[in-house]
């Protein structure tokens, strides 16, 4: 299992595109993946999961993944977030 | 008979039968059954699934072809949610484990959802539920073979009636049949008012206890000027709203001889009579109704319709199809005119105290650059059809207009770079709508091409009044004489320099106020397309002389009160069939 938190750097934070194109990420994955948010825990495979994790701008939110692909997922994840989810220039 | 109030979101009277657009409420059974049945119900829960996916997308469709691309979008939220595997395979095992019936399952799992998106603060999030909601009705009336959800169908002409209306529920009826639209909730921009004004029938919105005063089969009056809305009328009202309804039919027939006539006088004064719109659908009614152009261009529903600003691709679209339409008539575009919680998620502890004093509209764009420049550079690019103009919006002082000038420098020359095609004489004008634009209007004057008088603004700003707030509503007046005074100042600092002078504000058109503005020398009104033939007609029956005349008269006269009073006599007598 690896974990990392991460600050949610895009202006609208985990709205539905950007937690569209998350899900999608995560999805394609066999690992679990979860996100947690101010002890709240959400599966990162579900859009509605991650809409209500409510994650804004500045927010911190803890990725955990587990199993077989789990260092690939992560680090996949963390360069979506980091790059705003490609929607800013 | 009952007599209920809501707000007036678009003009004329609607008599008809009631038709009910209800949140029926979902009946669902508790049923266990067997690992057999288990089997089959989950297929159909998957067909459900399916179902409703394909309903969707068709609605998504058919909002596309007639609203426009930008409001399909609304349902790709719904699609994902129907996609969500996460939700799909906890129902299902949900199913496996207890032994319930799938709509069952499925609804519980879905409220739980709905609820806990409520909950949330952020506001955009908290409106998902709405569509979480959605998405499970229809699902469940899929599982349970019941399509009334999914096919709403007007076979009478009647009057809409609904808690709130989402376009997801009005895209299916036959707009034909609608003689108006009633909401519960709901205010100006709600969904009802804008479909309303582009279908131009009447509407009243955030009506209280509507839903619990109203059954299908009753008869219900809408006053959409004043916001009455009356259940089962008794016949002298009804009377009353029947001959109230003829008049107005019968004056807005004796316009369409007058639609593709000039607005001018008897005595040869000319104006430009443009139309204020909102919404692309609107341009249709803009041509139908005479309009010269389009002197107010709002580009805020582009900002409102979407979780996140248009690209500068999809504005330039917009743009450049509604200024074809109106060629070789100028279309004025108005940048972003929004308050920044409008438009930016808002780090927490920004709460304004008085957000009309605060961050909105030019304000905005200049603290968030890439977005105003993406604006511009759709306007600019669009330019090149040859009638667009730029219009800013609170100009405060002569540096915030040096600073929105150079951001169309700036982005003309990242164009220039890109090799993109613009026009270099692209004309720029500005919204006086602070009492500080008018002392300056000089100097404003002076770098630009046009004014045009936003009055709701001005009128705000220069007698401190919220139109919103009923303890002192009464206290906004358009004939105040300060208000007079600004506006002749405008016009005269603008004639001076040489410009023309517009107003787009609602003063612009008030039947009322057109011998006043035409006597003060305002060279263009910009009013909403229903009005415009109103206010045409009056000027073409008038004197540019008496006009003079009476506008003195008003510039001598020292109560807003008496002004009214003197101007309402004059149209009266001049024109007894025009509402007031």
């Amino acid at each position: 299992m690896v974990k990392k938190e991460l600050t949610i750097l895009n202006s609208s934070g985990l709205h539905a595109r950007p937690a569209a194109s998350l899900v999608k990420l995560a999805s394609r994955f066999t690992s679990k993946i979860y996100l947690q948010k101010d002890g709240l825990e959400v599966n990162a495979k579900s859009i509605m999961g991650v809409m209500t994790l409510a994650a804004e701008k500045g927010s911190k939110i803890l990725i955990i993944v587990d199993g077989k692909d789990e260092e690939e997922a992560l680090k996949q994840l963390i360069k979506l977030i980091k790059n705003k989810f490609c929607e800013e220039n | 008979m009952i007599n209920l109030k809501g707000k007036a979101a678009s003009p004329g009277i609607s008599i008809g039968k009631v038709y009910l657009l209800d949140e029926d409420r979902i009946q669902i059974q508790d049923e266990t059954l067997t690992d057999e049945q288990i089997k089959k119900e989950i297929e159909k829960f998957l067909n459900a699934i399916k179902s409703t996916e394909e309903d969707i997308l068709k609605i998504k469709e058919n909002v596309e072809k007639s609203l426009g691309a930008s409001y399909g979008e609304i349902f790709d939220t719904h699609l994902m949610f129907l996609k969500d595997k996460v939700l799909l395979d906890k129902t299902i095992s949900e199913m496996k484990r207890t032994r319930k019936n799938s709509d069952h399952v499925f609804y519980r799992i879905m409220k739980k959802t709905q609820e806990s998106m409520i909950s949330l603060k952020d506001e955009y999030l908290k409106e998902r539920a709405s569509d979480i909601r959605d998405i499970k009705r229809r699902v469940i009336r899929k599982i349970q073979g019941d399509e009334r959800l999914c096919i709403y169908q007007i076979t009478e002409p009647a009057i809409v009636i609904s808690h709130e209306l989402t376009p997801s529920l009005t895209v299916n009826l036959d707009k034909s049949k609608i003689l108006g639209f009633v909401t519960e909730l709901g205010g100006r921009t709600s969904h009802a008012a804008i479909l309303a004004r582009a279908l131009e029938v009447p509407s009243v919105v955030a009506v209280k206890n509507l839903m619990k005063n109203i059954v299908p089969g009753d008869t219900v009056v809408i006053d959409g000027n004043s916001g009455n809305v009356i259940i089962n009328p008794d016949a002298e009202v009804l009377k009353k709203y029947e001959t109230q309804k003829e008049g107005l039919y019968k004056f807005s027939k004796s316009l369409e001889k007058i639609i593709s006539l000039p607005a001018v006088s008897l005595d040869g004064r000319e104006v430009e009579l443009s139309a204020n719109i909102e919404l692309p659908q609107e341009i249709d009614s803009v041509i139908a109704y005479g309009s010269h152009g389009i002197g107010l261009y709002r580009t805020e529903y582009l900002y409102l319709l979407k979780n996140q600003p248009p690209t500068e691709e999809e504005q330039y679209n917009e743009y450049k199809s509604i200024a074809k339409r109106i060629y070789p008539n100028p279309v004025i575009i108005r940048t972003i005119d929004l308050g920044g919680d409008k438009l930016v998620k808002t780090p927490k502890g920004l709460k304004e105290d008085n957000p009309f004093l605060g961050w909105r509209a030019i304000r905005v764009c200049f603290d968030y650059p890439i977005m105003f420049k993406t604006q511009l550079k759709a306007i600019l690019k669009a330019s090149t059809v040859g009638n667009i103009a730029i219009m800013f919006p609170m100009i405060s002082g002569i540096d915030e207009l040096y600073k929105a000038k150079s951001f169309v420098d700036e982005s003309k020359e990242e164009l220039t770079k890109e090799d993109i095609k613009f026009d270099e004489n692209i004309k720029i004008g500005v919204m006086i709508e602070l009492p500080s634009a008018v002392m300056i209007a000089e100097e404003l004057a002076e770098e630009v091409d046009f004014f045009s008088i936003g009055t709701n603004d001005l009128i705000q700003y220069t007698l401190a009044v919220d139109r919103g707030n009923v303890r002192v509503s009464n206290l906004f007046q358009f004939f105040h004489p300060a208000v007079i005074k600004l506006i002749k100042m405008t016009i005269d600092a603008g004639h001076k320099k040489g410009i023309w002078v517009g107003m787009c504000g609602e003063m612009a058109g008030d039947p009322l106020a057109t011998y006043l503005l035409i006597g003060l020398r305002l060279d263009e009104f910009s009013v909403s397309p229903l009005i415009l033939a109103e206010i045409k007609q009056i000027i073409r029956s008038i004197n540019y002389s008496d006009a003079i005349k009476i506008s003195e008269n008003c510039l001598n006269m020292k109560s807003a009160e008496g002004i009214e009073i003197y101007l309402t006599k004059i149209m009266k007598e001049k024109f007894p069939n025009i509402p007031l």
